[in-house]
């Protein structure tokens, strides 16, 4: 349990647990399936990477901006992204639209931006990935226990914004609307609301967190390749946030902190656990399992929706809605 | 050299056709995406695996075991996890079946190992053109498997009380079809189909704890886009989707296969949805 240890363990935690924030955002309060979040994901650490890169990397971009500027750049492409993506699906009238159809687009996006990223080497490296991202400048000296220290204050920080920010969302008039369109949308758009613009916002702001969190990856690792973004993040992320409960901030975080923190570095902590808990591999059973398990029985979680938001969401649309 | 590309997407084709006409028998039943079906597939090519080396069982027989086996186990999944879900949204479903395509995939992984394997089957002693036995033994049996099912679905009780169901699961119910044990049937039926397209597919590539999944976009794009109460459009889907990959992979390149099925999927999808712009409640 060296410092070294702990504060990778957090910075890993930290960043999913934004990716987690995220699609509680989108999903657990506005109802939105995204099946996409390890597209978004990839795309925010490949573009910061790409665009804070020197020229004459042999990539594309590499515009050699100053770190924090790229990382900016990266989110608002990766929030205009997910609305772009968004749009097609939230359009179509929730009375004719597949629930299968916001979905499918994402995910076709993640799959497809991987398979690009990983076979145009000329794009961004390729299979091998990038390496040699730059960190932000007055970073750049600084020792590995320096630097991760730093890092993981500056992660932190910018976690902890984040959420401050999505809760003052979802407890505004506005977020409450959201929830309601999760409701019941006809009965909201009767009453004068356009829900596109709420649900194209929410998920947005959804799409930017999460390229942010592939931002700080990118530039916390300092090289990536398209593996790390896969759909098994996805899954995790899902499995993060019925575990911690959809819809409850605390949740979050709780279910973060227990499928990225613990149950993920199993296998570091591995000596001191007796047993044959050491087999590739298991880690994904349990998961996997686990989200079946909390599916099945019905569990809203750790920490469910409060009463009030719950019963709202389900009463008049039914389980349509759960 | 085209014409073995077409042979290649048709045989392809055929696997997919066959994993589509399954997944849509539960989709239609059940309303369900079983995003882990490919993995069925995968887990009747590790079972196959295994059951081949049984001496005493000849290679036709571990073929019918290993079908079986799958439909087992998707029967007891279903029993254990889905049907609890039933009342959920649909959605929900597709999300735990994630949780079990992880499952399946790290499981087979841990049992059998993650080098990849070979598998053959007994082929017919036919040449059918320029194809290969094994390329004529998986096309024949699809066609006859087809057939089967056809008959099936259309000339038994049975399968017109899962057409039926797929239809309008209440009025389907209200008539007096058992919807309980059509579903378990559903899900053993479209389990031991995916057993077997996993055989066959495992002997046309190389079996690897992904077998399955890589087919699962192209058989989730025949199935989203087939009508829910006859999985045989599904299954030609299927069969074109397979067919068109396999030619695009030769112009495009081979990485891009599932993406760009899915993505044909995203667009046909928003095609079909009833397009009513939102308009003034």
């Amino acid at each position: 349990m060296t410092p070294e240890f702990l504060l990778t363990a957090l910075i890993t935690v930290a960043i999913y647990y934004l990716l987690t924030l995220a699609l509680n955002l989108q999903y657990g309060y506005s109802g939105m399936i995204n099946f996409g979040v390890h597209g978004f994901f990839g795309l925010g650490a490949y573009l910061s990477a790409l665009f804070a890169l020197p020229p004459g990397s042999g990539y594309l971009f590499n515009l050699a901006l100053p770190v924090p500027l790229s990382i900016a750049t990266a989110v608002l492409v990766t929030a205009s992204i997910g609305t772009v993506l968004a749009a097609p699906a939230l359009i179509v009238d929730v009375r004719s639209r597949s629930p299968y159809l916001l979905p499918i687009i994402t995910l076709t996006f993640a799959e497809t931006l991987l398979v690009l990223v990983s076979t145009e080497i000329s794009l961004a490296g390729g299979f091998s990935g990038l390496v040699g991202i730059p960190r932000p400048r007055p970073l750049a000296e600084l020792g590995r226990l320096e630097f991760l220290t730093t890092t993981a204050i500056l992660i932190l920080a910018l976690a902890t914004v984040a959420t401050l920010i999505v809760a003052a969302v979802v407890r505004s008039p506005f977020g409450r609307v959201l929830l309601a369109l999760r409701a019941d949308e006809i009965e909201i758009r009767a009453l004068g609301y356009n829900a596109l613009r709420y649900q194209l916002t929410a998920f947005a702001m959804g799409s930017g967190i999460i390229g942010l969190a592939g931002a700080l990856w990118a530039h916390y690792l300092g090289n990536i390749q398209p593996t790390a973004f896969s759909v098994r993040e996805t899954i995790l992320v899902f499995v993060a946030m019925f575990l911690g409960g959809r819809g409850n901030l605390l949740g979050t975080v709780v279910g973060s902190v227990l499928v990225f923190g613990i149950i993920e570095q199993f296998t570091r902590v591995l000596p001191f656990i007796p047993g044959s808990f050491f087999v590739p591999g298991f880690r994904q059973i349990v998961l996997g399992a686990l989200l079946m398990g909390i599916l099945a029985i019905g569990s809203r979680g750790l920490f469910p929706e409060r009463l009030g938001i719950r019963s709202l969401a389900t009463a008049t649309r039914g389980p349509a809605n759960d | 050299m085209l014409t073995d590309i077409a042979i290649f997407g048709l045989v392809n084709g055929a696997a997919i056709a066959l994993a589509a006409l399954g997944m849509s028998l539960i989709f239609g039943v059940k309303r369900f995406l079983n995003f882990a079906y490919g993995d069925f597939l995968t887990l009747g090519a590790y079972f196959y695996l295994s059951a081949a080396a049984w001496n005493w069982l000849p290679a036709l027989g571990a073929v019918v075991v290993s079908s079986l086996a799958v439909a087992a186990f998707g029967i007891v999944i279903e029993r254990a996890v889905f049907r609890r879900l039933d009342r959920r949204a649909a959605i929900t479903m597709t999300v735990a079946s994630m949780g079990l395509s992880f499952v399946i995939q790290s499981g087979v992984g841990l049992i059998w190992g993650q080098q990849v394997k070979f598998i053959s089957i007994p082929t017919v002693p036919l040449q059918f053109g320029p194809a290969t036995e094994l390329q004529t033994t998986i096309g024949l049996s699809v066609g006859l498997i087809s057939i089967g099912m056809f008959w099936l679905l259309w000339f038994t009780k049975i399968g017109t009380g899962m057409r039926a169901i797929s239809s309008n699961a209440d009025l389907a119910e209200v008539t007096g079809i058992n919807t309980m044990v059509l579903g378990i049937l559903t899900w053993g039926l479209g389990g031991a189909l995916a057993g077997f397209g996993g055989i066959l597919l495992g002997a046309f590539s190389q079996v690897t704890p992904f077998l399955g999944f890589v087919t699962l976009f192209p058989v989730v794009a025949a199935v989203l886009l087939g009508k829910a109460n006859n999985p045989f459009t599904a299954a030609a889907f299927g069969l074109v989707i397979g067919l068109a990959s396999e030619f695009a992979a030769f112009y495009i390149g081979s990485a891009y296969k599932p993406a760009m099925a899915i993505a044909a999927l995203a667009i046909l999808l928003g095609i079909k949805s009833q397009v009513t712009v939102m308009s003034r409640v």
